[in-house]
Order: structure tokens, then C-alpha cells, then sequence
């Protein structure tokens, strides 16, 4: 599986995107949320991804993902929100390798 | 990718050989002077940031003219996307400096010079817009910071260019050649313009015949035989060449620039000229980069009213004032104010339109009425900021006295520092120097090297006040508006 992470610009973010971000791929990889092999980078254009995590600072949600091919996408962009999007990560992954079997 | 790092642009202003002149000498290591090179740290931030995939997505475009990524310093916009963008990447910046980060004046330039050389070429069959697209690909592939160069110096305000006793007061062309041209003259407050590879110049004003010699645009590399600069002192800047200087400053690492950028008898070749005596067309080119540059405050500015509004926050909890229901309110206030300019420098870009070249212009009565308000939301921003702060931020000892261990010969036996220490605490839970530092940053902005930007330049920048009301009255449509009321009123005339 392919994680990428697509993060807006920042111009109004209310909160650490990048520590937040940070934060969620930190728990998904320490609990075992992640099926093996899977890797989690920042998103390159043109490349296909499993599930695009897009990192917004607010309820805008600006990040031009057109050129990021993607099976799935989480949008993050509120504070105290780690949790939920771990939740919501996982919740997405678990369709991806439901569907997959 | 032609992203150049932060680092690269350093070096890269270290291989010109750009004429500086400060407090009557010649500067010879300007990249490395104290009272320069925050505002070189300004501009670098511009390229460490387009390298962040965390700020990419605002930093960075794809260019229309070579397909590549791209600094969005150096795009041309092809969307209202694309403007809002560079709206909300300014206040982003404003956020990181708390200071002018100076990129802004070449990027309104190049989308000005851009859609204005296109019409001038239908109407004149001149060749100036593949010149400009030539020229601006080789900025975009070399990812160079340019000067957007409109302001003469002006002489007598009531005479027009061809009238003034002094013909160099605005700059025009004294020489025709089969190769180019030489032109003098010179061009007043250039923001960054030190820090700038190149020069991108424009006329002031829309011209007559009379003035053809003064319709003039072109490009010229920052240190081209001829061309030299001399720097525009700010509020307080030498305290950034004190020795140790760190908290007096207000502001360390960034800061603006302005300048004095003289031409004597500059050589410009024809490849490189972008209006050529076509007077009826100096008026579009004002009128865009002005358009564009008033949209570009309502970024900005409100990028460093996010800092003093932060500041003003902090500096009430330090003194303990924040729960006053009137500090509350003076901060709401502000947020306010500085929210109604992010709002119109959005609304402008997401009314803009197409021009005949392709690139996107604003709406040019929302951008006028987002400079109109820029000349005074600011200066409320700053004047209940320092109302939160209090006397101190103007009357405090300064940073070696707070850390003086000289003894004072008194009874206590106190030193200078420890005396200034005691009585300028705030709340018992916060240092003294966290107090000082926040109070000096509030110096700084409301009435120290970073005022220029966040005051004067709110005024005058882009054009003074009245300039934008001229435009108000000629786009505000008021007959329309009269037939609007009539229908309502039952009027039948
Ligand atoms: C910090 C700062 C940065 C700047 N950066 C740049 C830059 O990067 N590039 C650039 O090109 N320019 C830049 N400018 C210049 C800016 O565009 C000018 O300051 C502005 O156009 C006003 O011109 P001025 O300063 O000569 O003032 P003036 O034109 O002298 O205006 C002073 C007053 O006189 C009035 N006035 C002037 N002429 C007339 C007239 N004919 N009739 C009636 N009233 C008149 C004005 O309305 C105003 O109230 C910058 C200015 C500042 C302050």
C-alpha cells in the first residue's frame, strides 16, 4: 500500500500541520494500523497512491490534489483532530484491503 | 525543476557586482551588511519555502511559458485560482517575516508587462511581447528575483514629465541606437531592489506625445555599467548594527528594503525593451501593475496584522490585562479589520478575468477599494495595538542595561540589570525578557524598521489614497446605479 501526504499551502492554518501530520503517521505506524510494506511519503505529482492524506490548514481545503492520482482520500484540517484521522485512515484502508481480498 | 534553495540565492547575489551606496560611502559586502541582510533574509524565505512540501502547493505554479514547476513569484496567473493564491502565499509570507518580503512589485510587473505588451503589439505591430515572453522564461528557468520599477522620483507634482526643469526626474530615453537604447534617469523607493538580479521598469503615468521619450519599459540586470543604488535608512535602523544587537531589534532575522535606483546613460538592447515611445499604452501598464499591486496588500498586510495582532494577545497576557472585556474587544476589533482586507484582496482575485494574452488580471475596482482600505485598517491595527501594550514598549531600558551587572551603589546592592529586571515584570509567570521581546516586536512593527512596510507603505505603496478613489470614481459606475434607483423609486425621465 502507498501512502501519500498532500499538504495545502498554509496561509491561514490553525495549527502545526506538519507536527499533526507527523503525528498521524507516527500512531498508525506504531499501533500496526498499516499493512506490511506499506509506505507513507510526502506525495509526488503524478504518482498513484492507495489513500491521499491532504494536510489543509482550515475549512477551505485549498490543496490542489489534481495532480495526484489517488484511490482514496482523508482530509485533515482542523486542531485536535489526530485522533479522528487515524480513525478515519484506518476506516479506509480497511475498505482498500477488503476489496482487494 | 529550476527551484533555486534559499542558499543558492545567497550566492547568487554574491556573483553581482551591484553598485550600493550607504550613508555616503560605497558598501562592498552588502550581502553581509547588519542593516541588509534581514531584509536578504526576507527574500530567501521566498525560496526555502517553495522547496517545503508543506507551502509548495501555495509557493510554487506550473508555468504556463515552459510547463515547469515554477516559484509562483515568477508565474503569470492563469486562473482566479491562481490569484487567490498568490493572495493567500502573501499573507503566508507576512506570517513568517513579519516584514515586506519584496518579491511582490516583480510579479506584479511581469503580469502587467505580460497582457499590456500583447495589446501594444495588435495596436503598434511591435514584437515586445515575444521579447517579454523570452526574457520572463529566462527568469522563470533561472528563478531570479526582479524588481518591479515604477515610481520616478517626480519633481514638481503639477508638471507633467516634459515639463520639469530637471528632465531626469522621470526616467526616459536620451539615446536611439540600431541595437537598443540609453536611457537616465532614475526610480524612487524600490522595494528590494538590492536584492533583485534584475530591474523591470515601467512609466509612472498615463503619457501624452509630449511625453513619448518617458514611455519606456524595459529590462536591465542589477549591476549593469551605469546603474548603482543608494539605500533608503529606516526608523531605527542602526540599532541592527549595535553590537550583540538581538531583542532591541524587534525583529532579528527579517526585515523590508527600499532604495534610490539611479540609471546614468544605461544601455538597454532591443531585445530586452518592452514599450519603445508608445505613450497611449504607458497608462494600461500602469493601471495593471497598479491593479495587481493593490490586490497583492490585501495579502500582505494582513500577513503581518496576523504578528501584531498575535503580539498585541501576548503582550496582554504578560501584563496580565487579557481577560479585560475591552482588551478582548480591541483584539476582535482588529481581527476584524485585518479579515475585511484579506476578504477584498480574495474578493478582487476571484472576480478577475481573462485578458487578450491569457494571463488573469483582478477586478479592478475590488482591488482599489482593498488598497483604499489598506490605507487605513493598519494604522487602527497599530494604534489598538499599542493601546494593549502600553507605554513601556516606547520607554524601556535598553538590552544591555537588562543584562548589566554593573552595581548600582546602593543600599540593595542591586546591579543595573537586576534593578531593570525587577520592575519590569509583568505576570510572575512570564520572564521579563519574553515581556521585553514581544514589546520591542510591537515596537518594531508599530513604529520601527518593519512601519515602513506596515504603516507608510500601506499608505503609498501601490499608489497613494487618492489615486485609488480616482479609480473608485471611474468604475464605481454611479449611472448605472441611478438607473437602479429610479426603477425602484418609479421614476420615468
Ligand atoms: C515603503 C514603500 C515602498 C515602495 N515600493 C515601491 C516599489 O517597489 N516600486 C515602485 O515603483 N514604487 C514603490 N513605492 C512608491 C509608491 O508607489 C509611491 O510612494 C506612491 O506612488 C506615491 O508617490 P510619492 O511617494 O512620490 O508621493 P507623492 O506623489 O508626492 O504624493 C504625496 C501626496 O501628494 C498628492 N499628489 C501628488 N501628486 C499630485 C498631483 N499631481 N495632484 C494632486 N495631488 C497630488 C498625493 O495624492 C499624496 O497625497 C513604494 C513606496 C513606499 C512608501
Amino acid at each position: 500500500m502507498r501512502i501519500g501526504i498532500k499538504y495545502c499551502g498554509g496561509c491561514r492554518a490553525g495549527y502545526n500541520r506538519g507536527e499533526d501530520a507527523g503525528e498521524v503517521v507516527r500512531l498508525l505506524l506504531s499501533v500496526g494500523h498499516l499493512p506490511e510494506g506499506t509506505i507513507v511519503e510526502v506525495a509526488e505529482a503524478g504518482a498513484h497512491y492507495d489513500l491521499l492524506l491532504t494536510v489543509c490548514g482550515c475549512t477551505n481545503k485549498c490543496a490542489d490534489i489534481s495532480e495526484y492520482e489517488h484511490r482514496e482520500i482523508v482530509y485533515m484540517w482542523e486542531p485536535d483532530s489526530i485522533e479522528s484521522t487515524v480513525a478515519h485512515i484506518r476506516e479506509k484502508i480497511e475498505g482498500i484491503s477488503s476489496s482487494a481480498v | 525543476m529550476t527551484l533555486k534553495t534559499g542558499d543558492q540565492y545567497i550566492e547568487s547575489l554574491r556573483e553581482l557586482k551591484t553598485q550600493v551606496y550607504m550613508f555616503g560611502e560605497k558598501v562592498e559586502n552588502w550581502v553581509d551588511h547588519p542593516i541588509i541582510r534581514p531584509s536578504i533574509n526576507s527574500v530567501k524565505i521566498t525560496y526555502d519555502l517553495a522547496q517545503d512540501p508543506e507551502y509548495a502547493d501555495l509557493m510554487t505554479a506550473k508555468s504556463n511559458l515552459t510547463g515547469e514547476t515554477v516559484n509562483r513569484f515568477a508565474h503569470l496567473h492563469q486562473s482566479t485560482d491562481d490569484l487567490k493564491k498568490k493572495v493567500k502565499m502573501q499573507r503566508l509570507l507576512g506570517n513568517k517575516t513579519a516584514s515586506c518580503f519584496q518579491r511582490c512589485v516583480g510579479m506584479d510587473a511581469f503580469n502587467a508587462v505580460y497582457s499590456t505588451t500583447f495589446e501594444c503589439d495588435k495596436a503598434h505591430g511591435t514584437n515586445y511581447h515575444e521579447n517579454f515572453k523570452k526574457y520572463l522564461t529566462y527568469i522563470q528557468q533561472n528563478d531570479l528575483v526582479v524588481d518591479g520599477a515604477m515610481t520616478d522620483p517626480k519633481g514638481d507634482r503639477g508638471k507633467s514629465p516634459a515639463d520639469q526643469a530637471d528632465p531626469d526626474l522621470f526616467l526616459h530615453i536620451v539615446e536611439h541606437r540600431p541595437d537598443g537604447i540609453v536611457v537616465s534617469g532614475s526610480k524612487a523607493h524600490q522595494t528590494g531592489s538590492i536584492n533583485s538580479h534584475e530591474h523591470l521598469i515601467m512609466p509612472t503615468i498615463a503619457m501624452t506625445e509630449a511625453d513619448k521619450a518617458y514611455a519606456v519599459a524595459f529590462a536591465i540586470e542589477s549591476d549593469a555599467p551605469g546603474l548603482f543604488m543608494i539605500y533608503g535608512r529606516q526608523s531605527c535602523d542602526t540599532r541592527k548594527t549595535e553590537p550583540g544587537a538581538d531583542i532591541d531589534v524587534g525583529n532579528k532575522q527579517f526585515g523590508g528594503q527600499e532604495a534610490l535606483v539611479v540609471f546614468d546613460k544605461v544601455f538597454i538592447p532591443n531585445d530586452r525593451i518592452f514599450l519603445n515611445e508608445e505613450y497611449d499604452f504607458s497608462g494600461m501598464m500602469v493601471e495593471r501593475f497598479a491593479g495587481y499591486h493593490r490586490q497583492s496588500y490585501g495579502g500582505c498586510k494582513v500577513g503581518v496584522g496576523d504578528v501584531v495582532i498575535g503580539a498585541a494577545a501576548l503582550a496582554a497576557d504578560y501584563n496580565g490585562a487579557a481577560k479585560a472585556s475591552h482588551i478582548k474587544d480591541k483584539l476582535i476589533e482588529m481581527t476584524h479589520l485585518n479579515e475585511t482586507l484579506f476578504s477584498c484582496g480574495i474578493a478582487c482575485s476571484s472576480e478577475g478575468f481573462k485578458t487578450e494574452a491569457g494571463n488573469y488580471q483582478i477586478d479592478l475596482l475590488l482591488a482599489n477599494v482593498c488598497k483604499q482600505n489598506v490605507t487605513r485598517f493598519p494604522y487602527e491595527i497599530v494604534r489598538l495595538a499599542e493601546d494593549i501594550a502600553g507605554g513601556l514598549m516606547v520607554t524601556m531600558p535598553a538590552e544591555q542595561d537588562f543584562k548589566s551587572d554593573l552595581k548600582v551603589p546602593t543600599e540593595s546592592g542591586l546591579t543595573v540589570g537586576e534593578w531593570a529586571t525587577k520592575y519590569f515584570q509583568g505576570v510572575p509567570s512570564v520572564t521579563t525578557e519574553n515581556r521585553m521581546r514581544v514589546l520591542r516586536l510591537l515596537e518594531n512593527l508599530c513604529l520601527g524598521t518593519a512601519a515602513v512596510g506596515y504603516r507608510t507603505e500601506s499608505m503609498h505603496g501601490a499608489g497613494s489614497p487618492q489615486a485609488q478613489r480616482i479609480m473608485i470614481q471611474r468604475q464605481g459606475n454611479i449611472a448605472a446605479k441611478k438607473e437602479l434607483a429610479k426603477a425602484v423609486a418609479g421614476i420615468k425621465e
